[in-house]
């Protein structure tokens, strides 16, 4: 940023943390103001009033009486005057020279030349006529000159993050202030809303059949709207259910809606116990650039690669086991755009939409976890097996999601089948109708699921370890080729419906392991050793 | 390069591609001014004052692209549905003055709301397009 001598060096905001007459001054702000205050109005007036403290601090140490004037292009200047340009970043300069303007389509206006602080010389208009100025120098016209806002919402628009990061983590710790979707105020002032009152949205609620309702709905139905300031009503109202475990807030980024937790289906819960999984932590450092590569094709929601994909068309997801039992499909980079997601709330209403039918199923996104739940009806109505194709495109608006299996006339098939016999997997070619479009090397059919979750849960009881499963796994799928090679996709899809796992632990075993031979391209052999 | 990237336009890149720059700049006249002004290259090259709305900071700069930024650009049609991505954003560009501008902005200019991505791919790309960079 351009310095001058106008405005304090901004080098304070490296180190910058909130004083006790900083909580003042900003609490009273918000009690003249009444309503709730933004991040940004807060970190902007904390600003402005940090550089006050800085520049009349500085003006103190320096005694400097020379000030420059502030530019305006309706006034008029000297050579050898020192101006500054607020909108500039405060940069400042000399006048060296005035010309006349030359543009075919205005009335008559200067040009002055100035000599800038950074030892350029630019051209700046001057005397122009008011009606040709825009808004921007409002402020001078006014003569309400406030070069000081200007530079505050300069230093803010260049130091965002970290400006917001620190003054948030500040306020936060001073416990006088609440924060509620980004809106700020003290928690003293904020409106009654007393036991009788939560009871009452409590019915709401339940009144409304499932249906989230915003804050405004309810502060209708319960009878207290227009008895004080309607954001303000708001504002508490959301305090007050946010920190009641009867409701959740499930709307989506920019919407609050309210929720009871006890009309939640119990379905969602089921479904954590099978994908519940440890994300996987820098284990990517021990793979090679190519096997790297290999599990994020995967795009597993617990994978490494959890930064945001930036996309906006249809994703396309190959379905996995445990996927398929809980009626979910993953949450991942790749698939985030297509969900409705929330700053603050654990869980967002969404609504899948039927491709091929149109019919319309309420659905969960679990943020946290990873998933988003309500395909079950789905896959039992389709027969989806693991290893199908399911492309999800964005809805209408923000809480929809247009899901379509990619169905096919049933075929009888020899696909891959893992099943149990005397407390052991195996897995075995065996013929079956397929009516879904699926990925080969992602396939695998399980024979009687609920014995799996039973050996699942045995293995898991015994400490049976990754290594022995990706073992047993590999030797059963190598049996099924002529030359013994398993690809990675096909192993991590099998390993899966035994243990839900990242492809990142399950490389490091096969990179690891010397019986494991990488024989190209996502193929490895299993040589044990004598 | 992500959302909060701003982007300009890069005259020294048009720089080396002066005649080329001229042509395209003809085309962004509207109808009545392309009358006006002729032939391209029949025409005489006045400089003008060009005042930057936001900073007061004034620029000389030709007459035909003076024309574009102080009156076609406001005119219907400058920028539609039809009009390519590329030429739209910078089209954009110009009329804002060329002040840097993030995707998010640029989409809204353009009216490509919730097609930042694509904006960003193709500005972010190796190949520069229209001179149009990021700072």
């Amino acid at each position: 940023m351009i310095q001058n001598n106008n405005f304090p060096d901004t080098d304070w905001l490296e180190s910058f943390s909130l004083q006790s007459q900083d909580y003042d001054y900003l609490i009273n702000l918000l009690l003249e103001a009444g309503t709730p205050w933004s991040t940004e109005e807060v970190v902007l007036a904390l600003l402005d009033y940090s550089l006050k403290q800085e520049q009349e601090k500085n003006a103190i140490l320096s005694q400097d009486k020379d000030l420059a004037e502030a530019y305006s292009p309706i006034e008029t200047y000297k050579s050898g005057q020192k101006v500054y340009f607020p909108l500039l970043d405060g940069l400042s300069g000399e006048v060296m020279s005035i010309r006349n303007g030359h543009r075919p389509d205005s009335s008559d206006f200067e040009v002055m030349q100035v000599l800038c602080a950074d030892h350029l010389t630019r051209e700046f208009a001057i005397s122009l006529n008011p009606s040709d100025v825009s808004d921007n120098f409002n402020y001078a016209n006014k003569g309400d000159s406030n070069p000081l806002s200007e530079f505050s919402k300069q230093i803010l628009q260049k130091n965002s993050p970290m400006l917001e990061n620190k003054i948030q983590a500040d306020l936060l710790e001073h416990r006088e202030l609440v924060r509620l979707s980004g809106y700020w105020f003290p928690v003293d002032l904020l409106a009654d809303i007393n036991a009788g009152y939560m009871n009452l949205v409590e019915a709401a609620l339940d009144l409304a059949d499932g249906r989230p309702l915003s804050t405004k709905e309810l502060l209708h139905q319960i009878g207290i709207a227009g008895e004080s300031d309607e954001a303000l009503l708001i504002f508490s109202l959301n305090y007050a259910l946010q920190i009641d475990e009867r409701f959740e807030d499930v709307g989506p980024t920019g919407q609050v809606l309210w929720f009871l937790s006890s009309m939640k289906p119990r379905d969602i819960i089921a479904s954590e116990k099978y994908l519940v999984c440890d994300p996987v932590n820098c284990l990517g450092e021990s793979l090679t650039a190519d096997v790297k590569i290999l599990s994020m094709t995967l795009r597993d929601e617990f994978s490494e690669n959890t930064a945001t994909e930036h996309s906006d068309g249809p994703v396309e997801v190959v379905l996995t086991y445990p996927h398929l039992k809980a009626g979910t499909l993953p949450l991942s980079a790749h698939t985030a755009h297509v969900f409705p997601s929330a700053l603050v709330s654990p869980r967002v209403k969404t609504t899948f939409v039927d491709g091929l039918s149109g019919e319309r199923l309420p659905g969960w996104v679990a943020q946290k976890e990873r998933f988003v739940w309500g395909m079950g009806p789905l896959y039992k109505r389709y027969d989806v097996v693991a290893g199908a194709r399911i492309t999800i495109s964005p809805g209408f608006d923000l809480s929809e999601s247009i899901v379509h299996v990619d169905r096919c006339n049933p075929i009888k098939e020899w696909v891959r089948t893992l099943l149990i016999e005397d407390g052991r997997f195996y897995i075995e070619l065996r013929k079956r109708d397929i009516s879904v479009g699926y990925v080969e090397e992602n396939m695998i059919c399980v024979e009687d699921s609920s014995s799996v979750k039973d050996l699942c849960e045995q293995l898991l009881h015994n400490g049976v370890t990754l290594e022995k499963i990706v073992e047993r796994t590999f030797r059963e799928l190598s049996k099924l080729t002529p030359q013994g090679n398993v690809h990675a996709h096909t192993l991590y899809s099998a390993v899966n419906v035994i243990r839900r796992i990242p492809p990142e632990p399950i490389l490091v075993v096969l990179c690891g392991d010397s019986c494991y031979k990488h024989v190209g391209d996502a193929y490895w052999r299993y040589e044990a050793q004598t | 390069m992500n959302q909060q990237t701003l982007f300009h336009i890069d005259f020294e890149w048009w720089a080396v591609r002066e005649d080329e720059y001229r042509t395209y700049i003809y085309s962004l006249l509207c109808d009545k001014h392309q009358e006006e002004f002729g032939y391209i290259d029949d025409r005489e090259h006045k400089l003008f004052d060009w005042v930057n709305p936001q900073t007061g900071e004034v620029f000389l700069i030709d007459s035909i692209e003076y024309t574009v930024r102080s009156h076609c650009s406001s005119q219907e049609g400058y920028i539609t549905e039809d009009t390519a991505m590329v030429d739209s954003v910078f089209r954009a560009l110009l009329a804002n003055g060329n002040q840097p501008l993030t995707i998010k902005q640029l989409a809204s200019c353009i009216g490509r709301v919730g097609q930042e991505s694509t904006i960003l791919r193709m500005l972010g790309g190796r190949k520069v397009y229209k001179g149009l960079r990021s700072l």
